[in-house]
């Protein structure tokens, strides 16, 4: 060894260096698995790849249609926004050159996005087309007072602010980056039939078409009850209303709605709804109706808890029996029966295994 | 949980087990660095890292594990490293010519050495001389140290790294541009 050796300058002690954190992860696991521990996974919050958790609950806002501006000054508009409408911003994303990536705000509850022309990507603004073939029509509560903001603040006056035959008092502009608003304030509540009937638009030259399903009530999509999702099964009777009477009754089925047509007798839709889950729609059977079945040939297995208590109601009741109760053999601590409803339908009731 | 066959299932042993994933937890990172440091490249870093802690559990489990610290998993991860070394340099057929020549004089060398540039030429060199250099100059383990991990003699591990730095000094004059490669006076006319 010579007494100065270059290669002594090579000296390098072990130092840390953070690997990826997926890496370290998945290590880890393999570690606790080839030890036979049983451990509880690492606090993730050493992770430096762990990003700040987001809240889980639900957003309103974010569930319905969100319009998504174009403007030629984003950061202009934003403060337009602003000032015209009240618009409270959450936050914006800048590039490096100072244009508006993506931005959100909310005007009252409702919420709309943001962004800078990037013609690249096709995002441009009204502008830039020289029109816009969409309008907004926002609700606020005092129609005059934004519309005169507004139209302050720089805004194109369309139709000024006036009483509708539709219930609502509104007004439209043009924004000055070119989007079209149609400020509207309720006045009253929308209902379409009295709509109809209104003189003005009675003797106009359009007409008003109603959908709906026949009969006397007309259900939307929103008046209906919430069911939670999940398969629904169809049951069909020749006396439809006794048969959801029963189901109701006797088994312990909810009733969310019932739609009858005009003879006030034939079950065009229901949904029962059972309070553990899931949802039956009874009906009456139609034999020209090929999504209906003849009463009698349907078998439908009801998931429970509590099998004895409807098992009871169905003694009381005298209901038909086709198996009496048992314990099943993959289910010891648990019970099932099958009875039939007064037009012969099969319903299996059990815990089927499921943890009360 | 069967018979216990052996002590992996003694109270001892799971005290064992667990410190090592606190270890792990607390000196991984520590681990990850000695060996990327040292090998240049995060894909085979990480896996070295993986060879290393799982053989620490095999030996935590068998029980002879002398002394469950960061020193003891690094002395397992300098065996990785070497290991993948040798496993590289099987398909080096320069091996044997080399290891056959007569052993070079180990001239003195009067050089400052350019890390950036001393680190590629580590990673030039066959696996054996890299070895023995890393070992002996970036852990800067004796030369009976050296020989113990490499698994040779202390005097066959002296020659091993006559060899090296001969091996290490051309590269490293190619790469600097001396126009004097292997003159014993090197830049200092």
């Amino acid at each position: 060894m010579t007494t100065n050796d270059p290669f002594e300058a090579l000296g390098f002690p072990p130092e840390r260096q953070e690997p990826r954190a997926r890496f370290a992860r998945d290590l880890r696991s393999r570690l606790v698995a080839a030890l036979d521990l049983d451990l509880d996974p690492p606090p993730a919050v050493d992770l430096p790849e762990r990003k700040p958790t987001m809240t889980s609950t639900p957003d309103p806002a974010a569930t319905i249609a969100v319009p998504y501006l174009t403007a030629s000054d984003a950061a202009e508009a934003l403060d337009w926004y602003a000032e015209a409408f009240g618009a409270v911003e959450e936050f914006r994303v800048v590039g490096d050159d100072g244009s508006i990536g993506h931005a959100q705000f909310l005007v009252g509850s409702a919420r709309f996005m943001l962004s800078d022309e990037h013609p690249s990507i096709g995002v441009v603004s009204p502008t830039t087309l020289g029109g816009t073939g969409t309008a907004i029509h926002l609700t606020v509560a005092d129609v005059d007072a934004i519309f005169a903001r507004a139209v302050g603040a720089g805004a194109t006056s369309l139709t000024e602010p006036e009483d509708q035959s539709h219930g609502s008092r509104h007004g439209t502009i043009v924004d000055p980056y070119g989007h079209r608003w149609m400020l509207s304030q309720d006045l009253e509540q929308f209902d379409v039939a009295t709509y109809a009937e209104r003189e003005d638009v009675a003797d106009s030259e359009w007409s008003v078409e109603i959908s709906g399903i026949s009969g006397g009530e007309r259900v939307t999509a929103a008046d209906r009850p919430g069911t939670g999702g999940g398969i629904w099964a169809g049951v069909f009777y020749d006396d439809a209303l006794a048969g959801i009477r029963f189901l109701v009754d006797t088994f312990g089925f909810e009733e969310q709605i019932v739609v009858t047509a005009d003879d006030d007798t034939t079950v065009v839709h229901s949904q029962l709804r059972w309070p553990e889950g899931g949802i039956v729609q009874a009906g009456t059977h139609d034999p020209d109706n090929e999504f209906t079945h003849p009463p009698g040939d349907q078998s439908l297995y009801v998931v429970t808890a509590d099998p004895h208590a409807v098992w009871e109601r169905c003694r009381a009741a005298g209901v038909a029996v086709v198996r009496e109760p048992e314990s099943p053999d993959y289910d010891p601590d648990g019970m099932g029966f099958a009875v039939r409803d007064p037009e012969g339908n099969i319903w299996s009731f059990g815990s089927y295994g499921v943890d009360a | 949980m069967g018979e216990p066959v052996r002590d992996a299932s003694s109270s001892e042993s799971i005290d064992q087990r667990r410190r090592l994933v606190d270890l792990y937890d607390a000196s991984m990172p520590e681990v990850y660095g000695y060996l990327s440091s040292r090998c240049g490249s995060a894909t085979v870093a990480e896996d070295l890292t993986s060879e290393t802690f799982l053989a620490a559990a095999d030996a935590v489990r068998r029980g002879v594990v002398p002394d469950l610290t960061v020193a003891w998993l690094i002395g397992v991860a300098r065996h990785k490293l070497v290991d993948h070394w040798r496993r590289r340099e099987r398909d080096d057929r320069l091996l044997t010519a080399v290891e056959s020549q007569p052993v070079p004089d180990d001239d003195p060398w009067e050089v400052h050495l350019d890390l950036l540039v001393a680190h590629r030429v580590l990673g030039q060199l066959g696996g054996h001389h890299r070895s023995a250099l890393t070992l002996r100059y970036l852990d800067e383990l004796p030369v009976r140290r050296v020989a113990e991990c490499l698994g040779r003699t202390e005097g066959a591990t002296e020659v091993l790294l006559v060899r090296a730095r001969k091996a290490f000094r051309r590269i490293y004059d190619d790469l600097t541009g001396d126009p004097n490669p292997g003159d014993p006076t090197g830049g200092e006319r």
